[in-house]
């Protein structure tokens, strides 16, 4: 407890924080309310094919919270460790608590909590922005229908996971701005191509389907990316469960391989 | 009043690849005093010290305070004290969180971290950056760290380096009240002259071996008397006729195998008007030199 305290502080002392949130909240308002204007205008969203069900809208609108959101937890939680590397930190902290795994533990338990507050503050932003819009347009909101705050808690779960793969990630590479790249151009870059190409070979969907970023679309149920990739595919995604485990998965195997190697280290 | 706890360090080995940085070592240090841990750059002292607290792990050996390993310790920064470089901190981090945030994971108050600040003279700095602060200041914020847990052991690693003379002075009489309250005080430095004055024991190492364990004054540095006159050639010649044995620099004579008592009569009764007269024991310096040059005995 006093452990993750602790690591709370270390997070709420510096201003990397309440920036990567105030990016965040932009970011998925921006999305989210992006997708509910050209829904509720009725843009034509090219011949139709990956338009969605009208009844389904409301659930792409918010799930931009995690499914674009996600970044912003990961790069918390690398963030959390590599900082610790790179100004040495880990000496004080090691000398504090020499038991290291425990301090590993106390950083994994305060990230899941800032990586809730995130989630909680990107479906919140996702539902300010995308609701009203959606209802502009005659559509459902979902706000009445308990489905949707289940997709919401889902979503705050997935980052929750997310911010804690970032510490294992962390953990993992040290180097913070190795870390920041791998981070960026993963979830930017090679994630979306993998997944654009799973859209069109039957190998590749059969694969994409347990890269991260689609388990943590299919744990959250809905994300306009997997939509883009969906047709005339129906095992393009994972169960929910399927994809909270493999989250939990990754995160587990990051984190454990950290903690045995970089975290292990002699600190000179 | 604290404890005190013997530091034990027991044929400690560290190498790194092929270079073996700290070799066979083996010295204790006790409480009660203050121990200087003295060798030149890249002796091994911090790679010593980082052993001591578990920072690095040893090839072989053991490294025991008060009997357990750093690691094995209840509440270690209640036990041990430790600054570093003086580098370890968060720049965007104010010196009081930086001190909060281990005070929290130690389960230590909050009030003590003000009230080691304003010990270190920090007080009225404690809500700005750390990364603004001038290396005396950081030196100080280290200093914070180490006393944070009220610990009756403190590992000092090169405390002194980047103080002001007004710091350099306060951080001397400052161990001493520490080791005068029952407290293991360990402070390295690469240079004698820093803890001189201030140590009671020195633990020398070089190139990763002991070359000396003990009280200052067994390192062979002899008496000397330092004496100077404005008229030099008569001092000279007083000095000579004494059949004194001395050598001449630009600061005046130093007089080996006497005191300054006889020196001053032998002024008085030749009529030579002096300007300085002490004791003192230059040689130290250059017996501390010779030591860490020539290294261990093979």
């Amino acid at each position: 407890m006093r452990l993750v305290r602790s690591e709370f502080r270390k997070l709420l002392t510096t201003r990397i924080w309440w920036v990567l949130l105030i990016v965040e909240v932009a970011y998925v308002a921006f999305i989210a309310g992006l997708f509910a204007l050209l829904f509720s205008t009725g843009a034509d969203l090219g011949d139709g094919a990956a338009a969605p069900a009208p009844e389904g809208m409301h659930e792409l609108v918010y799930s931009a919270a995690s499914s674009i959101g996600y970044v912003f937890p990961v790069l918390l939680g690398t963030l959390a460790v590599t900082s610790e590397f790179r100004h040495q930190t880990l000496t004080p902290t090691f000398l504090t608590t020499p038991r290291r795994s425990r301090t590993l533990l106390g950083k994994i338990v305060a990230l899941a909590i800032m990586g809730a507050v995130f989630g909680i503050a990107a479906f919140a932003i996702a539902l300010l922005v995308g609701a009203p819009l959606l209802a502009v347009g005659g559509l459902d909101t979902g706000l009445g229908d308990q489905e949707t705050w289940l997709m919401v808690a889902r979503g705050v779960l997935a980052l929750m996971l997310w911010s804690i793969i970032g510490v294992g990630l962390g953990a993992l590479v040290p180097n913070q701005v190795a870390a920041i790249v791998i981070v960026l151009a993963f979830t930017q870059f090679i994630e979306p191509i993998l997944r654009t190409g799973a859209a069109v070979w039957e190998w590749a969907a059969d694969v994409g389907k347990f890269l991260p970023g689609a388990a943590s679309d299919a744990l959250v149920g809905a994300s306009f990316l997997s939509m883009a990739a969906a047709p005339g595919s129906s095992s393009a995604l994972l169960e929910w469960w399927q994809g909270a485990l493999v989250l939990v998965g990754i995160a587990a195997i990051l984190v454990g391989i950290g903690s045995f190697t970089t975290w292990k280290r002699d600190v000179s | 009043m604290p404890q005190g706890r013997q530091i034990a360090v027991s044929s400690l080995t560290k190498r790194f690849g092929p270079v073996e940085a700290v070799s066979n070592l083996s010295f204790s240090v006790e409480p009660g005093r203050v121990t200087g841990f003295l060798g030149p750059n890249g002796a091994g002292k911090t790679t010593t010290l980082r052993m001591l607290l578990g920072l690095v792990a040893p090839t072989s050996g053991t490294a025991t305070i008060g009997g357990e390993r750093y690691r094995d310790l209840d509440s270690p920064l209640r036990t041990v004290g430790t600054s570093l470089e003086a580098s370890s901190f968060h720049p965007g981090r104010s010196a009081r969180n930086h001190l909060a945030v281990y005070a929290d994971a130690a389960g230590i108050p909050i009030t003590r971290v003000d009230e080691v600040l304003e010990l270190v003279g920090l007080g009225a700095h404690s809500g700005r950056r750390v990364g603004g602060y001038s290396l005396g200041m950081r030196q100080r914020l280290g200093l914070a760290f180490a006393l944070l847990g009220d610990p009756e052991v403190l590992i000092l690693d090169e405390p002194i380096n980047g103080l002001d003379p007004e710091g350099i002075r306060w951080i001397r009489v400052f161990l001493r009240e520490l080791a005068a309250e029952g407290r293991t005080v360990l402070v390295s430095s690469h240079l004698l002259s820093e803890v001189q004055q201030t140590v009671d024991e020195v633990v020398i190492i070089a190139k990763g071996r002991l070359v000396y364990q003990g009280q200052l004054s067994g390192l062979g540095g002899e008496a000397v008397v330092m004496v100077d006159a404005p008229e030099r050639d008569r001092l000279r010649s007083a000095l000579a006729g004494a059949s004194l044995i001395f050598s001449e620099s630009d600061s005046g004579f130093a007089v080996r195998h006497t005191d300054a008592i006889a020196v001053g009569a032998l002024a008085l009764a030749s009529g030579v008007a002096l300007r300085h007269l002490a004791d003192e024991r230059a040689a130290l310096e250059q017996a501390f030199l010779e030591l860490v040059q020539e290294g261990p005995q093979a």
